[in-house]
């Protein structure tokens, strides 16, 4: 088979085919770049120059990795709360984090609103960030290719507060499916933003389900399938919907397809085999690497062992692409990057 | 002797997930003549101890754990309102022992799930590990 690019490897995993060889795609967030660069967060979100810098700094230098999400605009993780009304603060290291709006239930439920992109929350200031980056890029040689929302149950669990959401699961379900409906909807909004801000050019957009690690088969299919359902059918044409759950799933892992999603970034408490086994003729998987196991901490020999264990697990009949769950941990040494390419090259050439 | 029942309808009330359920049964045991460590212990403690098992098998999830959390509030509660401020260090003690318990059958939960919790409000149990 002919050597394919990182971007060709990619989609044909991503398509559920065999590449030449099993992409490895760290999963390089806003925590790693800003250890990487000495930045605290509230640089780091609010500067284009800053992002644009470090992502063409670390992605030209490392053309052989197809890096996932690859080009986007960062924007921390309360975007979706804070157009939906949630007051937003911002600790000095780390992403900004979002006040529940809905404090008491029924009186509270007259400030549910569905977050518009345009004009609600921080979602404004990420849409300029997304606009930037797809202008600057081009210059480049880039383009943005991955969108990332927080799914109705995370937006919910932020607009709510999660402890009181999961028990509002029993006390007060009909109060957790009116907010779910405005988180949804809101989620909707921001996909078809998100792609239209960048241009047309992305190839997949993540959603987070890592609330739905902490809840039931039963309390799954009630307050999370419909809206996910609901969500996946909406997202842009020709766009691959994908689910990102960094913890345990196993309880539903074999439902995420039947919601439309096509990807899964799945944690490092699933089994890889297990994942293959329920999901894996239905949905492209990737991970599973531990961010702070020893991806951070072991040596790039460790690194790669830890590599060829999930490549032979869950890469045979292609539909794989190596990376780690979460994120890539803050303080991860480039080496041990290097060492999940050459781990794809030892362990990873198709045929298996 | 009181009726050894009205424990068990005690930790009944605690597996079942019922937080008014759990409250009428201390209730019922203290008027019966139960003392407060017997009705924790024997009641409480044990109807959380079987969720725990349930909650390791993964037979349950979070919001179970929390609901029993509640009954467990409620209970003492009663027991609090009953025995008066002499009996406080007592329900003080045992409710830091069922807590202490709690935590130790929760996993280290990921940092995309802790992010989430920062924002709640309190549960006893789960500050320990967020």
């Amino acid at each position: 088979m002919a050597e394919m690019s990182p971007r060709e490897r990619f989609l044909a995993a991503l398509h559920l085919r065999e590449p030449d060889r099993v992409p490895a795609c760290p999963w390089l967030t806003s925590d790693w770049f800003m250890g990487q660069y000495g930045l605290d967060s509230a640089t780091w979100y609010s500067s284009l120059e800053a992002q644009l810098r470090a992502q063409v700094e670390i992605y030209s230098r490392f053309p052989d990795m197809q890096f996932f999400p690859g080009f986007r605009a960062s924007y921390g993780s309360t975007v979706e709360a804070s157009a939906m009304g949630c007051e937003i603060v911002y600790p000095p290291e780390g992403a900004p984090q979002a006040r529940p709006v809905i404090r008491e239930i029924p009186r509270d439920l007259e400030k549910l609103r569905v977050g518009n992109p345009e004009t609600d929350g921080r979602m404004p200031e990420a849409l300029a960030l997304y606009r930037a980056l797809a202008d600057r890029l081009s210059d480049y040689g880039y383009e943005i290719t991955a969108g990332f929302l927080h799914g109705p149950m995370d937006v919910a669990s932020e607009v709510r507060g999660m402890t009181d959401l999961l028990l509002d699961l029993y006390r007060a379900p009909d109060a957790v499916h009116q907010i779910l409906d405005a988180a949804t909807e809101t989620c909707i909004a921001w996909a078809q933003a998100q792609y239209k801000a960048s241009g047309g050019t992305m190839l997949h957009i993540l959603v987070s389900d890592d609330v739905s690690s902490q809840i039931g088969r039963k309390h799954w299919r009630e307050f999370v399938e419909p809206y996910m359902k609901r969500l996946f059918s909406s997202m842009p044409e020709g766009v691959v919907g994908g689910i990102h759950n960094c913890t345990r799933s196993q309880q539903v892992i074999d439902l995420y397809p039947t919601v439309g999603a096509r990807l899964l970034q799945f944690g490092p408490d699933v089994d890889p085999a297990f994942a293959k086994e329920k999901v894996g003729s239905q949905m492209c998987l990737l991970g599973n690497l531990a961010p702070s196991g020893v991806l951070k901490e072991g040596t790039p020999e460790q690194v790669e062992e830890a590599c060829r264990e999930v490549i032979q697990k869950a890469a045979p009949g292609g539909g794989f692409i190596l990376s780690s769950s979460g994120s890539v941990a803050r303080f991860t040494p480039l080496e041990n990057l290097e060492a999940m390419v050459r781990a794809c090259e030892k362990y990873g050439t198709y045929p298996l | 002797m009181a009726n050894r029942t009205l424990l068990e309808d005690v930790a009944r009330a605690v597996y079942n997930l019922a937080p008014n359920e759990t409250a009428a049964t201390v209730r019922a045991a203290l008027e019966a003549g139960w003392g407060p460590v017997d009705i924790i212990d024997q009641g409480i403690a044990a109807g959380m101890e079987r969720v725990g098992e349930e909650y390791q098998r993964q037979n349950i999830f979070l919001p179970e754990l929390l609901m029993a959390e509640q009954c467990i509030r409620r209970g003492l509660e009663e027991i609090e309102g009953f025995v008066g401020e002499e009996g406080a260090p007592l329900v003080a003690g045992a409710r830091q022992r069922l807590a202490e318990r709690a935590a130790s059958w929760l996993p280290a939960l990921s940092s995309c799930v802790t992010r989430l919790l920062h924002s709640s409000d309190s549960f006893l149990t789960l500050k320990r590990v967020s």
